[in-house]
């Protein structure tokens, strides 16, 4: 029975770890999204804050908890860090991104969606699902 | 008493010699536009700037009928409607016969689920607005049949079509609109017919090129045409500027080398975010996406056939084939295993290597020119004359350019290919081609041969629909199996539409399918009364220097208005910024008007030769769809330094047998 692998990774080295572990063959999706500040609980991006629980709610239920991925939430850090235009999330050339919330198929990196994208229900269960 | 023959006879008016030359028509709408298909559609006339087709006043108060606007809305919302003007004893006539045809489809009182016959609307309108439907529509009977919208014709009409067929049409279905195809035209419709607020379906399917290739959505344009040609056509006049720049002081080590795979693959994740960005935004406008190849399996229905050969049927009102058009390939052994097209060229999985493209289209001539430009081997091999359907003189002008610039020109036609060496996935082949070409000494046709790692077939492209299921309906098709259409509307099938490159007679371009898409989703969606206007497009061909041209070509243009009655405007000019770079393109950059004496030098044909011709064009391609006349152009003040301003100064008359122009600085 196939079923979605939650996963999640601290920073730019975590999520390229991860990525190792996971290995070579698998679909890989990754929700990019602000660290959350210690003291509030919730993160410094406010985009993020209104993404991350559509998100967590798609994937607890079908068809998308069905799916054959691997999905990990990649806490990016803080402001600074993320803010930083060397740091590896916008250098590396297969991610290149340039803004959070993203949600993005690892090794397809056109395949990816944004900010107010992320609100679109269907729009991000058809992500999960489609394999095009 | 005089008979009126003697009255009259002296008032007899004599034949002016004016007459007898001037041609019946005189409006220049009604022409081929550059490069394009021969036009079979019937010429729209220059409308006047508010709605299209123009229309006297409306507020006749002797002729009854409501007013256009308000017909063609009323026609376009009822099931069934009549447009009728003159309540005479013949159109009653024909209107009763038209209501009785339907009212004996109705089902016997037993049958399940019965087809509900609906009242047939009765739509009076002046004759003005008779004569602008009819042109509108471009159907001439009259009293006119609307069925859910859509234009049917007459009586006669009406009385064609299968019986079942109408049962059917009268059905609902599942999608207001299904779209086949999603390149430039279906997309742009699907997106159109959504924003209306109507129920549509797009289907997008690639059949694999002979080498295997495929690609996502978007068409043609997005994936093997427009937008990786204009990608690599920029890379290759990078590698020009970059050689340009150490003239203007930059110092530059070693030659530049250009590496094939970088820009492939630059270029292949631009496609990719373009095939994503058009799968998002028909998601967002809740266009409902299918990634299968689309069949007619019936008069209303659909069978798509996907990847893993899953079927689904699917049913809609109406349905709009935007499927466009593939490489054409000769029929000779060896050439699908040997040979690519522009299907395979953007997507290369090595280096091209020495080239040989085959074909004198603008697409071998593009391609040949950028992979010169990046450094390849290349020759190009005609069979007779460049760029057909495009003004001669200029197309001359390009040849001696691509030949100045260093391509190398074949005249032929390749009767052989033998594989020396296999290509691999990181090497090209190497293949060695036949061809027979006269002997210069001996004057005698010998078979010539040459070995090339790429041989680029781009010899034409045709429209693919044999397995559309076109014949199983019945819709109308051109020998080319292209879709005959009448304003856009299939001429058998009156609920099946079709735009873009399918469409017989019709611009082969991006701009025009997207004009004709989104025009048509208005038309038959809310009866709007708007037309495209396929005259007068404006277009460009990117070869290595770049021609744009507008209206008609110049032989054209004799043609039609008569040797005696076009003046043409032109001159030669140099680029200030290749003078310093000393590059040899200035001496071929040139441009000329073709005006008609007769109308007041009204401009008829814009064409120049230069870089940045694209960007040049579309801006002036609005003064020739405002009749611009050579006196406008001359009043207009022009920009300097600029290669553009030489239009607002042209004074050199082109006449027959003068030399060649010499250019001069400023």
């Amino acid at each position: 029975m196939s079923a979605l692998k939650h996963y999640t990774a601290q920073g730019y080295d975590g999520f390229k770890q991860t990525v190792e572990t996971i290995g070579k063959g698998q679909r890989i999706v990754a929700l990019f999204t602000g660290s959350k500040i210690l003291t509030t609980g919730k993160s410094w991006c406010p985009d993020c804050v209104v993404a991350e629980p559509v998100i967590d709610q798609i994937i607890k239920e079908p068809p998308v908890s069905e799916t054959d991925v691997h999905f990990i939430t990649v806490f990016v850090g803080n402001r600074e860090v993320w803010r930083d235009p060397a740091v590896g999330f916008r250098t590396d050339p297969s991610l290149k991104l340039t803004c959070i919330p993203t949600l993005l198929e690892v090794g397809k990196k056109a395949k990816r969606l944004t900010e107010d994208q992320l609100t679109n229900k269907n729009l991000v269960i058809e992500f999960f699902v489609d394999e095009e | 008493m005089k008979s009126l023959g003697e009255l009259f006879g002296c008032f007899k008016r004599q034949p002016r010699q004016g007459d007898a030359t001037a041609p019946a028509n005189q409006s220049t709408s009604d022409t081929p536009s550059m490069g394009a298909v021969a036009s079979g559609m019937p010429p729209p006339k220059r409308p006047a700037p508010a709605e299209s087709p123009t229309l006297p006043d409306e507020r006749n108060v002797d002729e009854p009928g409501i007013p256009l606007k308000e017909a063609l809305k009323e026609a376009n919302n009822a099931k069934i409607a009549v447009f009728y003007s003159h309540n005479t004893f013949d159109e009653e006539k024909q209107i009763l016969e038209i209501e009785a045809i339907l009212k004996a489809l109705k089902d016997r009182a037993d049958v399940e689920k019965s087809l509900e016959i609906p009242d047939v609307q009765r739509i009076r309108v002046s004759s003005a607005s008779k004569k602008a439907i009819q042109y509108l529509t471009l159907h001439n009977s009259w009293p006119l049949i609307y069925i859910k919208g859509n234009a049917v014709g007459g009586l006669k009409e009406l009385q064609a079509l299968k019986k079942d067929y109408l049962k059917e049409w009268l059905r609902d279905h599942t999608y207001d609109l299904i779209v086949i195809g999603g390149g430039s035209g279906g997309l742009a419709a699907a997106k159109e017919a959504a924003r209306l607020g109507k129920k549509v379906a797009c289907l997008d399917f690639v059949k694999p090129s002979p080498q295997g290739t495929t690609w996502g959505l978007g068409g043609t344009c997005v994936n093997v045409g427009c937008i990786p040609k204009k990608l690599m056509h920029q890379a290759s006049l990078l590698g020009h500027s970059i050689h340009d720049a150490q003239k203007f002081g930059w110092k530059l080590e070693g030659k530049p080398e250009h590496q094939w795979s970088h820009l492939r693959d630059s270029v292949q994740d631009h496609i990719a975010s373009l095939n994503w960005g058009y799968r998002v935004q028909l998601r967002e406008k809740t266009v409902t996406y299918i990634n299968s190849y689309g069949e007619f399996t019936g008069p209303f229905e659909i069978s798509a056939t996907n990847k893993k050969k899953k079927v689904e049927k699917i049913t809609a009102d109406r349905f709009l084939i935007a499927t466009g058009l593939r490489p054409k390939y000769p029929d000779f052994p060896g050439v699908k295993e040997y040979t690519i097209t522009s299907d395979d060229l953007f997507q290369l999985p090595y280096s091209p290597g020495k080239t040989l493209c085959v074909g004198a289209s603008y697409v071998s001539l593009e391609c040949a020119g950028f992979l010169h430009g990046l450094g390849f081997d290349v020759t190009v091999m005609v069979r007779s004359i460049l760029l057909r359907g495009f003004d001669q003189d200029m197309a001359e002008r390009i040849r001696k350019h691509m030949i100045a610039y260093g391509l190398k020109f074949e005249s032929g036609v390749p009767t052989k290919i033998e594989q020396i060496e296999e290509k691999t996935d990181e090497k090209a082949g190497k293949y060695r081609v036949y061809w027979p070409k006269k002997n210069e000494e001996t004057g005698e046709m010998q078979e010539f041969s040459e070995e090339y790692n790429t041989i680029l077939y781009a010899i034409g492209r045709e429209a693919v629909t044999d397995d559309v299921g076109l014949e199983t309906i019945g819709v109308e098709r051109a020998k080319s199996k292209k879709v005959v259409g009448r304003r856009e509307q299939s001429t058998t099938i009156p609920w099946v539409y079709a735009i873009g490159d399918v469409l017989e007679g019709t611009p082969e371009l991006t701009p025009v399918a997207i004009q004709a898409g989104r025009v048509l989703m208005r038309r038959i969606f809310e009866g709007a009364n708007e037309l495209t206007e396929y005259d007068q497009i404006p277009t460009t061909v990117f070869t290595p220097l770049e021609y744009g041209c507008c209206g008609l070509a110049e032989e054209d243009a004799v043609k039609k208005y008569g040797k005696e009655n076009i003046i043409i405007y032109h001159n030669v000019f140099n680029p200030l910024e290749y003078t310093i770079s000393e590059r040899m393109d200035k001496d071929h950059c040139y441009l000329k008007l073709i005006c008609l004496r007769n109308e007041e030098e009204k401009v008829v044909g814009f064409h120049i030769l230069t870089p940045n011709a694209g960007e040049i064009t579309q801006g002036f391609g609005i003064a020739l769809k405002l009749s611009a006349k050579k006196a406008d152009f001359d009043r207009l003040i022009g920009i300097h330094p600029t290669v553009a301003e030489s239009f607002t100064t042209l004074t050199l008359e082109k006449k027959d047998g003068e030399e060649e122009l010499q250019a001069s600085g400023c």
